[in-house]
């Protein structure tokens, strides 16, 4: 196959199960061919405007107030619980490909730059994305699939 | 398994000469499908203002009246001239390609139902397309792409 990579943005959503399993049509011929299936997850540092200046908040919500390594446990917690989630909810839909498939969690300011810094530091050259996520009506695009159309540098498999 | 029937949008820009070499590659890896390259042209009827009523008269302001079968030639030598046009640009691709391909010139007044009608009449699983046409806005969605992306149940890929 053309693909050696390809990504696919999981975020519980019926679409992103369908998304998931195209995707594994596509490489489940392919002896050579890798499916990342990522769930985004919000980068911390950045959502909470943390600065990194010796544990003070440099702007956003001013009640909270973090040092590094109470944010990097806590977004390492919240990232462990995602990740074991995701790994029961797709056991299923990557089966036919369990052996070429890596589930992982990404970060991002929202969920179309986690996707699309992935697709960069893993040089992944497709993304698989449903066209809508949770909980809004099916055959409309949803704004982050639309984020991502827009802004990647690959071919992006909008499925419906 | 995978895509059987792929619909490969062609306006003879630069971007969807990159989705049909996707389109290509695709259908070359998986055993039994086929690709339909398909260009878009104009509805001489809805551009001529020609509504079908009775022996041809003309519902705008033209000169100019046609029948059915004078539409019909114009059709054809249009039709015809494009496929030689699409040969010359894309030709030499499309024989090199291990798919099976079509080259297909239909008429809508909208590039976008063009391609999903034809879609639709053809049992296409997937369409592949250029994120912009021949009129790219700095990068943005193209109107026609926006439109097959919000249609329901086919699935698009969007080339760059």
């Amino acid at each position: 196959m053309k693909y050696r990579t390809v990504l696919v943005a999981y975020d519980e959503s019926e679409a992103s199960h369908r998304a998931i399993r195209a995707a594994v049509d596509l490489v489940a011929d392919d002896g050579t061919a890798h499916l990342h299936v990522i769930s985004v997850i919000p980068s911390m540092e950045e959502n909470y405007a943390y600065a990194g200046f010796g544990g003070e908040v440099a702007g956003g919500n001013p009640n909270i107030i973090f040092d590094t390594e109470t944010l990097e446990k806590l977004q390492d917690a919240i990232a462990e619980g995602e990740l074991k989630k995701m790994k029961e909810q797709v056991s299923d839909d990557v089966a036919p490909v369990r052996n070429s498939v890596t589930l992982e969690i990404a970060y991002g300011t929202n969920p179309a730059t986690g996707i699309l810094s992935y697709v960069e530091s893993n040089g992944c050259d497709l993304i698989v994305i449903g066209s809508r996520g949770l909980g809004v009506l099916r055959g409309m695009l949803g704004s982050v699939s639309y984020s991502v159309i827009r802004s990647s540098p690959v071919p992006v498999l909008v499925i419906k | 398994m995978g895509f059987q029937t792929i619909l490969a949008a062609y306006d003879k820009s630069e971007v969807a000469t990159r989705a049909v070499g996707q389109a290509l590659d695709l259908a070359a890896s998986i055993p039994g499908s086929q690709v339909y390259v398909v260009l878009v042209l104009p509805d001489f009827r809805a551009a001529l203002g020609y509504g079908g009523l009775g022996k041809g008269a003309l519902l705008s302001a033209s000169a100019v009246m046609f029948d059915e079968s004078s539409i019909r030639n114009l059709e054809e030598s249009a039709t015809r001239r494009e496929k030689e046009e699409i040969d010359s640009l894309i030709g030499d691709s499309i024989r090199e390609s291990a798919a099976h391909v079509n080259v297909e010139v239909v008429y809508n007044l909208k590039p976008a139902l063009g391609i999903l009608d034809f879609a639709e009449k053809h049992g296409c699983d997937l369409i592949v397309m250029g994120a912009h046409g021949l009129n790219p806005l700095g990068g943005l969605l193209g109107s026609a792409s926006y439109a097959v992306l919000h249609a329901p149940s086919v699935p698009v890929m969007v080339v760059k």
